[in-house]
C-alpha cells in the first residue's frame, strides 16, 4: 500500500474554489440577520447537478447547518441566521454529497458574503460591519497561519453600516488604518519566514511590503523587540504616506477646520 | 418564593465575589432583593428562589423551560453578566461541590459563578447550562448530569472547545457513547491518555474517551456529512477504539 502524503488524496475529496459562490447577508427586520445563496456555478466547478449541497454557517462558537438541496435546484431564498454571533467574523463552509450517501465529494471552507455594495474586495484586509457593543473597531488577526485566512477589521455597524462607508470615511483612514497596519506588521515581524511560505496568510503580504519600499524583515532575535518595533514603525510610516491616506488626513483636517466636505 | 429575575450591580457582584473568596458564612442572599444593588431584568421573567437542583442539567432545564420561555434574543441574555451573577447567587446552594465523604459543600472556582473574562465565560454553570439545554436538549445531560459536582470534567471537556460547543451532531453522539440509561456517565470516559500510555502499544487507557472524540469527529467531518447522519450511524462509523463505549455500560 502506498504511503499517504500531503499530496495524495485517498478519499478523492475535491476542494471547490470559493470563486464559484456568491453569498449575500442582510439584516431583515422580521427575521434578524439572513443569508442567501445568490449563485453557485456548479458547471464551472465540474459538479454533477444531482449532487446535494449543505452549508455550515459559523461565527466564533456559534454555528448552524442548512441543507440547500440538489445543485440543479438550490434553495436561494433568505435563511435566518439569528442564532449566529454578530461580533465575530461570519464564514460559510459548503459541503457536497451524492443523494443517499453521506461521504463527501467536495467542500469549500471560509467563504464570505459579499458586502451590501456587492464587493468581496480583493484587499489584504477584510472590513466587516458587525455589532461590537460600544467598541468602534477591532482587528481580528487569524489565529492559524493557513493561506485561506486573512486579517479582518470588524467595525461597529451603527457607525459604518457597510465596508465602503468605513473605507471612505476620512477619520477611519487617518486613525484606524495605520494602527491596523501596525498590528499586522508586528505579526509579520514575529514570523518573518512566513513571508516566503505560500501556505500562510502572511505570504500574501510580501508584495505589499515590497511595494511600500520597506526592507524585508529579517529574522529578529527573540529578545530584540526594539529592532522589531523599528521595522514596524518604518512600515507604518510608509503606509501612511500613501496617497489615499494623505487624502484622508487632508479630509479630516478640513473637517476639523469646519470646511465643507 | 417566585419573583422577577434581577441582575446584580457592580457593587453587588463585588460583594458576591468577596463571599466566594472567603465563604465562611452563609451566602449573601440578602443581596438578591436589595433595590440598591439589583435591577429588574427586562422581559418579566419569573423565577422560584426556593427551587433546588440535584445537578446542573436540572438547573439548565428549569431556566430554559420555565424561566426564559420563548425568548429569542439569546445573545442579549448571554451578555447580561449581572443577571447570571444574580442567578448564580440565587441557586448557589445547588452549585457547590459535594465532598464524597465529609459531606462538606463549598463553592467552586469563581468563574463558575461570575464572568471574569470572555475566555472563561463558558464556565459560568447556570449560563452555560441554560444555553446547552436550549441548543442540545436532553443531549446536554451527558455534560451536565454529574450528581457530584455542578461542573464535572465532562462539562469542561465538552464546552471548552469552540468547534463542538454548538455542533448539533456531536452532542447526541457523545450522549449515545458515554451516557448510561439512568443519565449518569460511564466510568473512565474522561480518563486522559498520558504520554506513557501513548508510548505503550498495549495500553488502552483513555482510548475512545471524551478527550479524543472531538478530534476524531472533526477528522471524520472532513470526509462525511455528519450533519445529516443519525447519531447511531455516526457512532458505528467511528474507529475501533470507540467500540467498547458503543457496547459498554
Amino acid at each position: 500500500m502506498g504511503q499517504i502524503t500531503r499530496t495524495t488524496n485517498p478519499t478523492h475529496l475535491r476542494q471547490i474554489d470559493k470563486k464559484h459562490f456568491v453569498i449575500r447577508v442582510r439584516d431583515d427586520s422580521s427575521s434578524g440577520r439572513v443569508f442567501w445563496l445568490d449563485s453557485f456555478d456548479y458547471a464551472s466547478a465540474d459538479l454533477d447537478p444531482t449532487v446535494r449541497m449543505g452549508c455550515v454557517v459559523h461565527a466564533g462558537s456559534t454555528e448552524e447547518y442548512f441543507e440547500l438541496g440538489p445543485l440543479s435546484a438550490l434553495k436561494k431564498t433568505p435563511i435566518s441566521i439569528r442564532s449566529i454571533a454578530t461580533d465575530k467574523p461570519l464564514r460559510f463552509r459548503f459541503i457536497f454529497n451524492r443523494p443517499g450517501e453521506s461521504i463527501l465529494v467536495g467542500y469549500t471552507d471560509g467563504v464570505r458574503a459579499l458586502d451590501e455594495a456587492g464587493h468581496l474586495g480583493s484587499s489584504l484586509v477584510d472590513i466587516e460591519p458587525t455589532d461590537l457593543h460600544g467598541i468602534a473597531w477591532k482587528l481580528y488577526i487569524p489565529e492559524g497561519k493557513g493561506s485561506g485566512e486573512k486579517p479582518n477589521v470588524l467595525v461597529e455597524r451603527s457607525l459604518f453600516p457597510t465596508a465602503a462607508s468605513a473605507v471612505n470615511q476620512p477619520w477611519f483612514g487617518a486613525l484606524v488604518m495605520p494602527e491596523v497596519m501596525r498590528q499586522i506588521a508586528m505579526a509579520i515581524a514575529k514570523s518573518p519566514s512566513d513571508l516566503d511560505d505560500s501556505e500562510t496568510w502572511i505570504s500574501t503580504w510580501a508584495d505589499f511590503i515590497a511595494a511600500l519600499g520597506a526592507n524585508p524583515p529579517i529574522e529578529f532575535e527573540e529578545e530584540d523587540s526594539l529592532a522589531q518595533v523599528d521595522w514596524v514603525d518604518d512600515v507604518v510610516r510608509r503606509f501612511a504616506a500613501k496617497g489615499i491616506f494623505k487624502h484622508h488626513m487632508a479630509g479630516a483636517l478640513a473637517e476639523m477646520a469646519g470646511e465643507p466636505s | 418564593m417566585i419573583i422577577q429575575v434581577r441582575s446584580l450591580s457592580e457593587v453587588g457582584i463585588s460583594k458576591f465575589s468577596a463571599w466566594l473568596d472567603n465563604p465562611t458564612t452563609s451566602a449573601p442572599k440578602e443581596l438578591l432583593k436589595d433595590e440598591m444593588l439589583t435591577d429588574v431584568v427586562e422581559g418579566e421573567y419569573l423565577i422560584d428562589l426556593s427551587a433546588k437542583f440535584s445537578n446542573s442539567f436540572e438547573l439548565g432545564e428549569y431556566l430554559a423551560t420555565q424561566v426564559f420561555v420563548g425568548h429569542e434574543d439569546r445573545f442579549s441574555l448571554l451578555a447580561n453578566h449581572g443577571m447570571w451573577a444574580w442567578i448564580s447567587l440565587a441557586f448557589v446552594d445547588s452549585l457547590m461541590s459535594k465532598k464524597r465523604n465529609s459531606g462538606v459543600e463549598k463553592p467552586l472556582a469563581k468563574p463558575h459563578y461570575l464572568i471574569l473574562s470572555p475566555r472563561l465565560a463558558y464556565r459560568l454553570v447556570a449560563r452555560t447550562a441554560w444555553d446547552l439545554v436550549n441548543l442540545h436538549g436532553m443531549a446536554a445531560k451527558v455534560a451536565l448530569g454529574s450528581p457530584r459536582s455542578p461542573w464535572g470534567d465532562m462539562a469542561e471537556q465538552m464546552t471548552s472547545r469552540q468547534e463542538i460547543y454548538a455542533h448539533r451532531s456531536f452532542w447526541p453522539v457523545a450522549n449515545a457513547l458515554y451516557a448510561m440509561p439512568d443519565g449518569s456517565v460511564k466510568k473512565g470516559v474522561t480518563t486522559q491518555r498520558t504520554r506513557r500510555d501513548r508510548l505503550d502499544p498495549k495500553s488502552k487507557s483513555g482510548l475512545g474517551g471524551i478527550r479524543r472524540l472531538p478530534f476524531t469527529f472533526k477528522q471524520f467531518e472532513r470526509t462525511y456529512n455528519l450533519r445529516q447522519m443519525a447519531s447511531d450511524e455516526i457512532a458505528t462509523l467511528l474507529p475501533a477504539e470507540y467500540a467498547k463505549w458503543r457496547a459498554g455500560s
